[in-house]
């Protein structure tokens, strides 16, 4: 039994670590397509232009909940994690489960390859 | 949007060519027109979002699955900022030739005021009043849809609640198979094809009170309809109708609604039973009991080529003691589209309409095709988001016509109109 469960975990490990790097060599061209498939009803990507959600202008790096006008709920103002490569991979595979009582109606993107794309198109807005 | 404005008169002036350069003409006259109008399509104003962003193409009132979700939230999501006034305007300049009818000169089909748009939290109307040509300014109420709605997070997803009034059995559906906004969604109509009761014929002159929710991609609807008291009718410049429900219609919908992002598809069922009696001595009635089905699907990918198919089926069976002796009616009507659009700006549509049933004049055939091109409409193009425009061509081929005694393929109309909002 806790063979089972070791092995399953090392797979899980090596998933992870199979995963970990791939936002870093993420397709931005290919990201951007992801972009207006997935996201683009919602968010713009000018500066200053918000639409149902805020600007993801500048998006990585930034502080959540910190585009000044735009009225975010409550639960993602309280939410203090820096939208890291990391994070956002995160809140974009399942957005309602990284923050919960959010706003953003949206079921998560499951594809990886996919995620790690939009991520790399995601760093070139600044 | 409403078939009774669809109609241009059809005056007879000699010669097509005659008919394209007049239409061109005019079209030229209505960009100029339109060009630094500068007022804003009040939806788009107070989201902050494209018009593509909700609709296919750019330009109403085909919608994309996000623009059903802003109708069915009561359109009343905004970008959080204030000071949004929610009026729109619309107008339409069209023109039509046929070889029964001759040529229309080009003339300005309806002009629409609108109030669109959020007036208070989870409260927003879609409120049309129109004119026509014939109507010498005097506008008459169209489509009216008031809607509250709530969203109540549940665990795994959520749950939308919604309470609209309305004035036309299915203008409330997010759908573009539902009766009162399928393709084609401006035309001639000039030639009458026998329809359900619950497509159109009761519409502007019945109010309704429907609920609704969305859960789980599931979407159920129930509204009930009466006549509108003669009154308001005449206050608002409505026809009278002959007949009147007798008590309440009850109007139902439940459907499937998938949305992927990339791609989208959606099932359903639609009915209703009316009853109508002589709307000032009552007496017999006559029945409708109307069922529907209908299945959409919609390829969107990145926005570049959006395709879509939508088709629909209605079955009709009337009992006539008021108006027949007694008769029975059964009336069937199936309608098809596929649409492609390209970058948000050109698109092509083709259509086909077939209706059958009790009695040869309820047996009509015919077909639609669309080109048209939307300029504007989209984040960052000429005139966005203050003025949208679409210029388009189409061409009605009817193979049969049961209800007319002349040859069918003289009906077919050519068809071309100019259609902006402001
Ligand atoms: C249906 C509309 C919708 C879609 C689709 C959508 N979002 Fe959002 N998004 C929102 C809303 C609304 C918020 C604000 C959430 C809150 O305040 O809780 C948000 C917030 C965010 C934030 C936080 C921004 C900040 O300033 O803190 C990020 C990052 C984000 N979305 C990324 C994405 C990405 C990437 C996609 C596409 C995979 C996407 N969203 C798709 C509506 C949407």
């Amino acid at each position: 039994m806790a063979d089972r469960k070791s092995i399953v975990t090392a797979a899980l490990l090596i998933l992870a670590a199979a995963q970990a790097p791939a936002f870093a060599a993420g397709d931005a061209g290919k990201g951007q397509g992801v972009f207006k498939e997935q996201c683009a009803e919602c968010h713009s990507v000018e500066a200053g232009r918000n639409r149902k959600g805020p600007s993801l202008f500048g998006v990585l790096g930034r502080a959540p909940g910190s585009v000044a006008d735009y009225e975010y709920s409550d639960a993602m103002k309280a939410n203090a994690e820096a939208w890291s490569e990391a994070r956002l991979n995160d809140y974009i595979s399942h957005p309602r489960r990284v923050v919960p009582g959010g706003k953003m109606k949206y079921d998560g993107l499951d594809d990886a390859g996919d995620r790690a794309d939009l991520i790399a198109y995601l760093a070139t807005l600044h | 949007m409403s078939a009774r404005f669809l109609s241009p008169t059809l005056r007879r002036t000699p010669g097509a060519g005659r008919f394209l350069a007049s239409f061109l003409g005019t079209a030229l006259a209505w960009l100029a027109l339109a060009a630094p109008a500068h007022a804003l399509p009040s939806f788009a104003r107070q989201t902050g979002e494209e018009c593509a962003a909700c609709h296919i193409g750019a330009f109403g009132p085909q919608l994309t699955p996000h623009g059903m979700r802003f109708k069915l939230e009561g359109y009343s999501e905004t970008d959080g900022k204030s000071g949004k006034i929610p009026l729109s305007a619309m107008l339409v300049a069209s023109s039509g030739h046929s070889k029964a009818d001759g040529n229309s000169t080009p003339s300005l089909q309806e002009a629409s005021l609108f109030l669109g748009g959020r007036l208070a939290d989870h409260l927003g109307a879609f409120v049309q009043a129109t004119t026509d040509g014939h109507a010498q300014g005097k506008f008459s109420m169209d489509n009216v849809d008031v809607r509250y709605a709530r969203t109540v997070d549940l665990k795994d997803g959520d749950l939308l609640l919604g309470l609209s009034l309305n004035n036309n059995p299915s203008v409330t559906d997010p759908l573009n198979t539902a009766p009162a906004w399928r393709f084609p969604y401006m035309s001639a109509e000039l030639q009458e094809t026998p329809s359900p009761l619950l497509a159109g014929g009761m519409e502007m002159q019945v109010g309704g009170a429907n609920a609704y929710a969305l859960w789980n991609n599931v979407y159920a609807e129930l509204g009930l309809y009466r006549t509108l008291p003669s009154g308001f009718l005449n206050d608002v410049n409505v026809d009278l109708p002959d007949q009147k429900i007798s008590g309440v219609a009850p109007y139902w919908r439940l459907a499937y609604l998938k949305d992927n992002h990339k791609d989208a598809w959606s099932v359903g069922l639609m009915g209703m039973n009316t009853k109508l009696v002589d709307r000032i001595t009552g007496g017999p009635s006559d029945k409708y009991n109307d069922i529907g089905v209908d299945a959409t699907y919609t390829y969107l990918g990145d926005r570049k080529n959006i395709f879509g198919l939508n088709a629909a089926y209605m079955h009709e069976r009337q009992t006539l003691d008021a108006s027949d002796d007694g008769a029975k009616v059964n009336l069937n009507r199936f309608d098809v589209s596929g649409s492609w659009h390209y970058d948000n700006t050109y698109g092509l549509t083709a259509g086909l309409f077939d209706t059958s049933g009790t009695g040869s004049e309820n047996d009509s055939r015919g077909y639609i095709l669309q080109a048209d091109w939307t300029p504007w409409g989209k984040e960052g193009s000429w005139g966005a988001p203050w003025a949208n425009v679409r210029l388009g061509v189409q061409y009605t081929g009817y193979t049969k016509l049961g209800n007319y005694d002349d040859k069918a393929s003289d009906h077919n109309t050519l068809y071309g109109f100019i259609w902006t909002s402001f």
